[in-house]
């Protein structure tokens, strides 16, 4: 049996989510020093988040409720989706892909693109996030059509995004320069205060597709290409926080 | 086949940080989008290395300090260091002490724990007193700590022995703490001279100024309080350089129904990090 770990660490020198007002700071703190501890948000390092974390679905399971079973040797698919570096992962690619993959009923996605790879020689960049592959919403709306088909609710990406917040938050603040700190920065209080529920409904578009569609979404795998074709199993193993809709994650293929 | 989620849940209120003096801190969430405004929700989340149910290193300081928290460990492994086949699958011996309150396991314990277990050399080891349940970490919050079953100071000692003599590495038990409350919480929280009402937890102001009434220690050592004699001694440090880590504060144990499981152990991946919070997995094989 082999392990794979598909997990970015938890890192105090660079965490790639600050790049968006959205995120808030890792802080690693000193032992006797105010800071003490972990300061993390939802979405720090490799990731799960849930369709509750939109308010439309917020009656849906947290990260305490979801089944074992789920989680623990769960057997998933590996999907080949090739992309450029800043490229969108559409209906068509993705229709091609799965179909190709075979993919069994309640099986687990895993979308592997790549992007991941390069994690560690874009460490300390910007570009691992603003030139992530990404899910159009059309891509995002079929991929949960289908793992409704499929009855399966978990996909796993290898990607820095699921949508691409083009719609504002790219041009309003990601490649601003100098761009400004995440939370609790000022300047990000100060956008959150107008980042609205329309902005954010057509920023994340294609995370609220599938949100809609009842899926579960890991993003931010790492070594994804040291995996096989095919089938393999996965430990996903979030921070377990009481009633949270997303949360730091560790991810492990166990590969026969 | 069967798997049962061991793992202790974070939520504001958790005991552990509340009521141990320093450095350890209480949960707390911040939530900075809401559903109400943003229509969608993300939270700050503010945790100890210990909080839930931890995976602790003899690197627990890392990666602030670079020295381990005692000399002649057997293992050298950080967090992001151990190899994945230490932490998934691992044969594990159930050993059974049941207790409840405030009782300290003594050597004695751990001794005829082990003549009734199913211990085969290689095996890791979940220690279960069955105090710990997920309902009554719910339910009792910071008292779940203080009222809670612990180790004593010839139990860890023992306990350190037998793991080496059977080639165990890493130790896992549904008690709150290793070591004990009263020891641990002495003139802050437990103990006749506890502070009544209790002050707040790290960072507080009161908290740090308990610092300064302490005697200056080295950076991986943790400032003590005056005891006195007969509270005898902590036995974590003496434990901890016989493992790879130490993990407390599991729940549902009680569930078990066979001696033995394999493991699975998920700590938070820290880049250079000693101790995280970790979720546990019991594998139990159909018999």
């Amino acid at each position: 049996m082999t392990y794979i770990d598909l997990t970015m660490p938890v890192d105090w020198e660079w965490m790639p989510d600050e790049v968006f007002p959205t995120a808030t700071q890792l802080v690693v703190g000193p032992p006797r020093d105010a800071l003490k501890g972990f300061t993390l948000g939802n979405e720090t390092a490799t990731c799960l988040l849930l369709p509750a974390q939109f308010a439309e679905f917020r009656k849906t399971v947290r990260i305490d409720g979801i089944d074992t079973a789920s989680l623990v040797l769960r057997p998933t698919r590996v999907v080949d989706v090739p992309c450029e570096p800043g490229g969108a992962l559409t209906a068509d690619s993705l229709s091609a892909a799965l179909g190709r993959s075979e993919v069994a009923t309640g099986e687990a996605i895993l979308l592997r693109t790549g992007w991941g790879d390069s994690f560690a020689e874009r460490r300390g960049s910007a570009s691992y996030m603003l030139e992530s592959p990404y899910l159009s919403e059309e891509g995002a709306e079929l991929l949960g059509e289908e793992m409704r088909r499929l009855q399966t609710d978990l996909v796993l990406l290898d990607t820095a995004l699921v949508s691409r917040p083009d719609k504002h938050l790219m041009s309003e603040w990601a490649t601003l320069s100098p761009r400004g700190a995440p939370w609790p920065s000022e300047t990000a209080r100060g956008y959150l205060r107008g980042y609205t529920e329309e902005r954010v409904r057509e920023d994340w578009a294609a995370d609220y597709a599938l949100a809609r569609h009842g899926v579960m979404v890991a993003k931010k795998l790492v070594n994804c290409g040291r995996l096989p074709a095919g089938r393999i199993f996965l430990i996903v193993a979030p921070l377990l926080l009481v009633r949270a809709i997303g949360a730091t994650c560790r991810v492990v293929a166990v590969v026969d | 086949m069967r798997v049962l989620d061991l793992s202790m849940p974070i939520w504001e209120g958790a005991g552990y940080g509340e009521v141990l003096p320093m450095p350890n801190l209480p949960v707390s969430f911040t939530e900075y989008m809401t559903y109400d405004w943003h229509g969608l929700r993300r939270t700050q989340i503010k945790i100890d290395d210990e909080s839930g149910s931890p995976f602790m290193t003899i690197w627990q300081r890392s990666p602030h300090i670079s020295d381990p928290i005692e000399d002649g460990g057997i293992y050298e492994w950080r967090l992001d260091e151990v190899p994945l086949d230490r932490l998934i699958m691992r044969p594990t011996v159930i050993l059974d002490v049941p207790a409840s309150g405030d009782y300290a396991l003594t050597a004695e314990d751990i001794d005829r724990a082990v003549a009734e277990a199913d211990y085969q050399d290689g095996d890791e080891v979940l220690l279960r007193t069955g105090w710990g349940t997920r309902m009554r970490a719910y339910e009792m919050g910071e008292r779940y700590v203080l009222e809670g079953p612990g180790w004593g100071y010839e139990s860890c000692i023992r306990m350190g022995e037998v793991m080496r003599e059977r080639h165990s590495a890493i130790l896992m038990t549904d008690a709150p703490l290793i070591m004990t409350a009263l020891y641990q919480g002495w003139g802050w929280s437990a103990g006749p001279e506890r502070i009544v009402p209790r002050p707040k937890p790290w960072p507080s102001t009161e908290a740090r100024e308990r610092l300064l009434d302490l005697p200056e220690v080295p950076a991986t050592k943790t400032p003590q309080p005056p005891r006195p004699a007969e509270l005898g001694k902590g036995g974590y440090r003496d434990l901890i350089k016989s493992t790879i880590a130490i993990c407390k504060c599991l729940v549902g144990a009680d569930e078990i129904r066979s001696k033995r499981v394999d493991m699975i152990m998920m700590p938070m991946l820290v880049r250079r990090g000693g101790a995280s919070p970790c979720r546990f997995f019991a594998v139990e094989r159909d018999e």
